[in-house]
């Protein structure tokens, strides 16, 4: 499938070697598995890679090959996901507002020792925490305790872990504070640590630590 | 860290507190008296230790969650070939 051909392909990117008619044959997959790890709607993934193809091919000229090709697309990819994180945000700004924090009742309400632990609800121990990097049912279940996020906390935290971006770079993104940004962040962590808790450890999960 | 409310002794933590700075540190460093207070309780709690330790797990999981995606994911027969066409489209219009 080369109907593009060599003979139209852009100055500067026929001497990169690039030619879009395989784009979406190599890099397909690849680029759609960035999106997809980060906006877990399949849809706006899709959109996603098109999206990047199409700003590529407006930029061709200025590609001149100094990055692989790849991580070229890569970075157009980033930037595009970036722009659908601050559209998603601006359409929905009480998405991110309203979030029910699944640790809350696990702290003591009143009294001398309110907001500690209750024991009972408190962290547990992991056993085998290492050895649980090397079984794909732990994979399988984390990817699943992702998907079981509040979309909102997910996109933000993945956005946090994956990309790397400082909690500065995502306030100013997603246009919020960066108070709300870190309660975002805890509440993606104390989700997913419950959910690994509940559906991987769980089995052998034991009581009170020896402090 | 302004999650936290205001207490009368920065210091003393409630696991609360601490269960936040134990998400906190991994986004940005803490300020001296947040370090000092958070230390301070890890010293005395076992179960913030614990805690804090699987959300640095966590943390080291999420960052190695990609690599370990099954190799299954891939666009869609028909998403491929509506994108294809697209870009082949916009290709030879630019041209």
């Amino acid at each position: 499938m080369t109907p593009g051909g060599e003979p139209s392909l852009a100055a500067g990117a026929e001497r990169a070697g690039v030619d879009p008619a395989v784009w979406v044959r190599d890099y397909g997959d690849l680029l759609f598995r960035c999106a997809v790890a980060r906006v877990r709607n399949v849809a706006s993934a899709e959109d996603l890679v098109q999206v990047t193809f199409l700003a590529a091919l407006k930029s061709l000229d200025s590609f001149r090959g100094k990055a692989p090709e790849k991580h070229w697309l890569t970075g157009i990819l980033m930037n595009k996901i970036g722009d659908y994180f601050r559209r998603i945000a601006r359409e929905n700004r009480a998405g991110l507002e309203n979030l029910d924090d699944a640790e809350q009742e696990c702290f003591k309400r009143d009294g001398f020792s309110a907001d500690c632990w209750i024991h009972r609800l408190g962290p547990k121990k992991w056993a085998a925490q290492e050895a649980s990097l090397d079984q794909k049912e732990f994979w399988a279940t984390l990817r699943q305790c992702c998907s079981r996020l509040p979309v909102k906390l997910s996109e933000v935290y993945l956005m946090r872990e994956l990309d790397g971006k400082s909690t500065t770079e995502i306030c100013e993104l997603l246009s919020v504070s960066p108070n709300h940004v870190g309660v975002i962040l805890h509440r993606a962590r104390a989700g997913l640590r419950r959910c690994l808790e509940l559906r991987w450890f769980g089995r052998a999960a034991t009581g009170e630590p020896k402090p | 860290m302004n999650t936290l409310r205001t207490r009368r002794n920065p210091f003393f933590l409630k696991c609360k507190d601490a269960a936040a700075l134990a998400s906190a540190q991994l986004d940005e460093p803490l300020s001296w008296s947040q370090r000092f207070g958070f230390q301070l309780h890890l010293a005395i709690c076992g179960w913030c230790r614990r805690y804090a330790r699987q959300l640095a797990f966590l943390q080291l999981c999420i960052r190695r969650l990609p690599s370990e995606a099954p190799e299954n994911v891939k666009l869609s027969d028909q998403a491929r070939q509506r994108i294809q066409a697209v870009v082949i489209q916009a290709h030879e219009r630019k041209n």
